[in-house]
């Protein structure tokens, strides 16, 4: 990527004026984050971690626990506010105000529409006890995105049929399975129809025998060349699915690269040592 | 309709004082239905029916005050949630007798100050707090008629139990997943959205307990409403009960204090065995794909 070009910036290879930020030129990545630090009290969680995710890319983050995966994977979508470092979604960079540990996005409009755009899919489901499983898949469509009754309902139906679930709409999150829960969670974040999905660990609240049935549905989602960001224990799915894969370790990106180059040919020994600790064949 | 009283109790009375004479049951029945329909008996039904409106006007009233008081404690000005924090405290660690005293008496003070200072006596040489007594000028004076009495004993009640109130919406909300909010949150609702959407509605499940517990307290803290002098079902209850002599009324009878505060604990009982019904009721409702003990996760 770095041209020995002289004058133009290092990476705006498009001709497009640089001061263009607006929404998505179709060149900007979906997901830039560059030097995002963050820390929780004393204990320095992210120290610099710079990250893109091109339109339709497929990056998965693997690592060992408490690297800070799920704290980055966070602050994409501002869960988790870092105390330095840009985040830029579609072109978009998000504005913060006050600096350090007071830093906060100065535009919960801005946040709010944000998240809009990057569903997210949680390790333990999350879906909402009181709704039932249609309701849960209307709710942020209903009050986010604004659609009425009809075409919400609509779109869950297809979103829940999509991950093959269509038939528990009326039933509640606990009557439902583990690995229904999960493709009725991932149903939600779909009917959004998201710039990008965010996973964290979907499946490490899994029994092994229903793993398969939401990594399948993800694998599905992957092939569509959607753009997501999915943290994952499971090195052989990572290999399977993602276009390019993002080793964090203590709080730092230590390797990257496709699939290959860092499964077949891990450079540092700490990917060496985690990969063989990982069994990932 | 009940023209033919007179007639019946002079009958029965006459009865009465010859042993001879026994009554029939259909004289004993009219009598009964006479004797109950007397005005003062006509006043217990409607002591009975204040007792039930100032528990229905209640509750709203001390719901408020809780939604506000527990909402106002996480308040980001701190003189709100200071004021807050001590309205919770404050009721909690002090008897309910006392506050049904001190908060009626304050707010009828207060009244008859703001009214006496500055609406009506403005011009009046009379002092208000004149020494240890408190002297309003006769138009800024409340007059204690049974319907002040009702709302001051609505608004008394109203903030001693919103207090409890504040203390179960405190606890309960504290109680809801913080993941039920943040995913809420993740997919773009703004906070209001996710309190109104997800907070409250899941709230309710572990308040309902804690209200079922306050309406029974609230229902069983309605005898204490003579403090407040109303003239309430036990003030009747005993009055009633009360041995009438031959001599001096219309329908004379022993001492039945008995029965009549048997019938005082059937009216309570029968009160809260409905609100249980109630209750149970909405908990069913609340309830609703919340599985006790447990958040959506870890059903694997
Ligand atoms: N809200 C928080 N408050 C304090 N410390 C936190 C918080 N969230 C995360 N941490 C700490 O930050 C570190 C990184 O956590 P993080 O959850 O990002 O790790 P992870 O890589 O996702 O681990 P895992 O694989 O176990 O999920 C951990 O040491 C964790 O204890
Ligand atoms: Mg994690």
């Amino acid at each position: 990527m770095p041209s020995a070009d002289t004058s133009a910036p290092a990476h705006a290879p498009d001709p497009a004026p640089e001061a263009a930020t607006g929404p998505a030129s179709d060149a900007a990545p979906i997901i830039a984050l560059a030097g995002i630090e963050k820390s929780f009290g004393s204990l320095d969680v992210l120290k610099g971690v710079d990250l893109e995710a091109g339109r339709g890319d497929v990056v998965a983050m693997i690592g060992s626990s408490g690297s800070g995966k799920s704290t980055l994977l966070r602050c994409v979508n501002l869960l988790e506010v870092p105390e330095r470092g840009e985040i830029t979604i579609a072109g978009e960079a998000i504005t913060f105000s006050n600096k350090g540990p007071a830093r906060v996005p100065s535009s919960a409009g801005q946040v709010n529409r944000i998240r809009a755009d990057l569903s997210m899919v949680f390790q333990q489901f999350n879906l909402w006890a009181h709704l039932s499983i249609l309701e849960n898949v209307m709710l942020p469509q209903r009050r986010v995105l604004k659609r009425d009754r009809a075409q919400a309902r609509q779109r869950a139906i297809e979103t829940l049929d999509r991950v093959g679930i269509a038939d528990k709409a009326d039933a509640y999150p606990s009557q439902l399975s583990g690995g229904q829960q999960q493709r009725a969670a991932i149903a939600r974040a779909l009917a959004m129809d998201p710039t990008a999905l965010l996973f964290d660990e979907p499946t490490s609240a899994l029994d092994p025998e229903l793993e398969g049935e939401v990594l399948r549905v993800i694998k599905s989602l992957a092939e569509e060349d959607r753009t997501m960001l999915l943290v994952t224990h499971d090195m052989r799915f990572a290999r399977d699915v993602a276009d390019k894969v993002v080793f964090l370790h203590q709080g730092r990106i230590e390797e990257e690269g496709t699939p290959a180059e860092i499964f077949d040919s891990p450079k540092s020994d700490r990917l060496q040592q985690f990969l063989s600790a990982s069994d990932h064949r | 309709m009940f023209e033919h009283c007179p007639a019946i109790a002079e009958q029965v009375k006459l009865a009465l004082g010859d042993e001879a004479l026994s009554i029939s049951v259909q004289e004993r029945a009219q009598w009964f239905s006479c004797y109950f329909t007397t005005k003062k008996h006509l006043s217990i039904f409607r002591a009975a029916g204040v007792v039930l409106l100032i528990l229905a006007f209640t509750v709203p009233v001390a719901l408020l005050l809780g939604f506000l008081g527990a909402l106002g404690k996480a308040s980001r000005w701190p003189v709100i949630s200071q004021i807050c924090s001590l309205y919770v405290i404050m009721v909690r660690g002090i008897p309910d007798i006392i506050f049904f005293l001190f908060v009626p008496l304050t707010i009828e003070i207060g009244i008859e100050y703001v009214m006496h200072s500055f609406v009506y006596c403005r011009d009046s040489a009379e002092p208000f707090f004149n020494g240890i007594n408190i002297q309003p000028c006769s138009e800024a004076a409340i007059i204690p008629t049974q319907f002040n009495r009702i709302v001051l004993a609505v608004v008394a009640y109203g903030i001693v139990f919103g207090s409890f109130a504040a203390n179960i919406i405190d606890g309960a909300l504290k109680a809801v997943p913080f993941g039920q909010r943040e995913t809420g949150s993740a997919f773009g609702l703004s906070q209001r959205q996710v309190f109104f959407d997800i907070h409250l509605p899941q709230m309710w499940r572990y308040a309902l307990p804690g209200f079922s517990n306050l309406w029974l307290i609230l229902i069983k803290a309605t005898p204490l409403l003579f403090l407040l002098g109303i003239q309430d079902i036990i003030y009747y209850a005993d009055l009633l009960g009360k041995m009438a002599t031959r001599r001096y009324s219309t329908y004379p009878h022993g001492d039945w204090k008995l029965w009549y505060f048997i019938a005082l604990g059937i009216f309570y009982l029968a009160l809260t065995m409905l609100s249980q019904l109630v209750f149970t009721r909405l908990e069913r409702r609340f309830n609703k794909g919340m599985v006790i003990n447990e958040t959506t996760s870890g059903r694997v």
